[in-house]
């Protein structure tokens, strides 16, 4: 699965990218996942099956939604906290489904 | 507190403000965004989750500045400091926003139209 985590500046994705990557080799997931920020992620959405936002840009699902025409989902702020990788891959396989 | 329990510990506080404050900040624009449709209770159901939120990352600051009093820290922390960063984007947010949504009752109410 491609994932693409996006969040206000890429910073506190790409510590949880670093969880997900990790949680995946342990459990045999095939997973390709890049963090960005909100104005950066214009030039690699299109290689991503998936868009997973951080809660703090939740306000801006439609609008990423519309510009990607992808599935996009909110990370719940519990689970962002605490890197809680087990349920953020339960939502990403949820959203693959979508697609 | 050795430095790799430490760093842990700090990564968990900068995650949990980052997403508290995020959520908080999140929540005031939705408030918003509600109150433009011309649903108030909804904005305030809205602003009463972002308080929720903010005050859950305000306890996780109070820790840090705890920890820091005690000298468990060395100079500075880029994580810590993007951490506070959000917090206080959050802060601003829902002080401005509630204005806006005050703004926009009063305006319309000078200006006789009806809202929910």
């Amino acid at each position: 699965m491609k994932v693409l985590l996006i969040c206000a500046g890429g910073m506190s994705t790409s510590i949880l990218m670093k969880k997900l990557e990790k949680y995946a080799s342990a459990h045999d997931i095939d997973l390709e996942i890049l963090a960005r920020g909100m104005n950066d992620y214009d030039d690699v959405y299109q290689r991503y099956d998936v868009i997973l936002l951080g809660p703090q840009v939740s306000y801006q699902k439609s609008s990423v939604e519309s510009n990607t025409k992808k599935p996009v989902a909110v990370i719940a702020p519990y689970d962002y906290a605490i890197g809680n990788a087990e349920n953020i891959f339960k939502q990403i396989k949820k959203l693959c489904q979508v697609q | 507190m050795n430095t790799m329990a430490l760093d842990e510990r700090t990564e968990e506080i900068a995650m949990a403000i980052i997403s508290n404050a995020g959520a908080a900040r999140g929540a005031a624009f939705d408030a918003l965004k509600a109150a433009k449709a011309g649903d108030y209770e909804q904005a305030a159901a809205l602003m009463k989750s972002a308080d929720e939120y903010s005050r859950a990352a305000h306890k996780t600051h109070s820790e840090l500045l705890a920890l820091y009093a005690k000298g468990a820290f060395e100079g500075g922390d880029i994580l810590l400091s993007h951490a506070q960063d959000h917090l206080m984007c959050a802060a601003l947010a829902m002080e401005l926003i509630g204005e806006l949504i005050d703004l926009r009752k009063t305006i319309r109410q000078n200006a006789g139209k009806e809202d929910k």
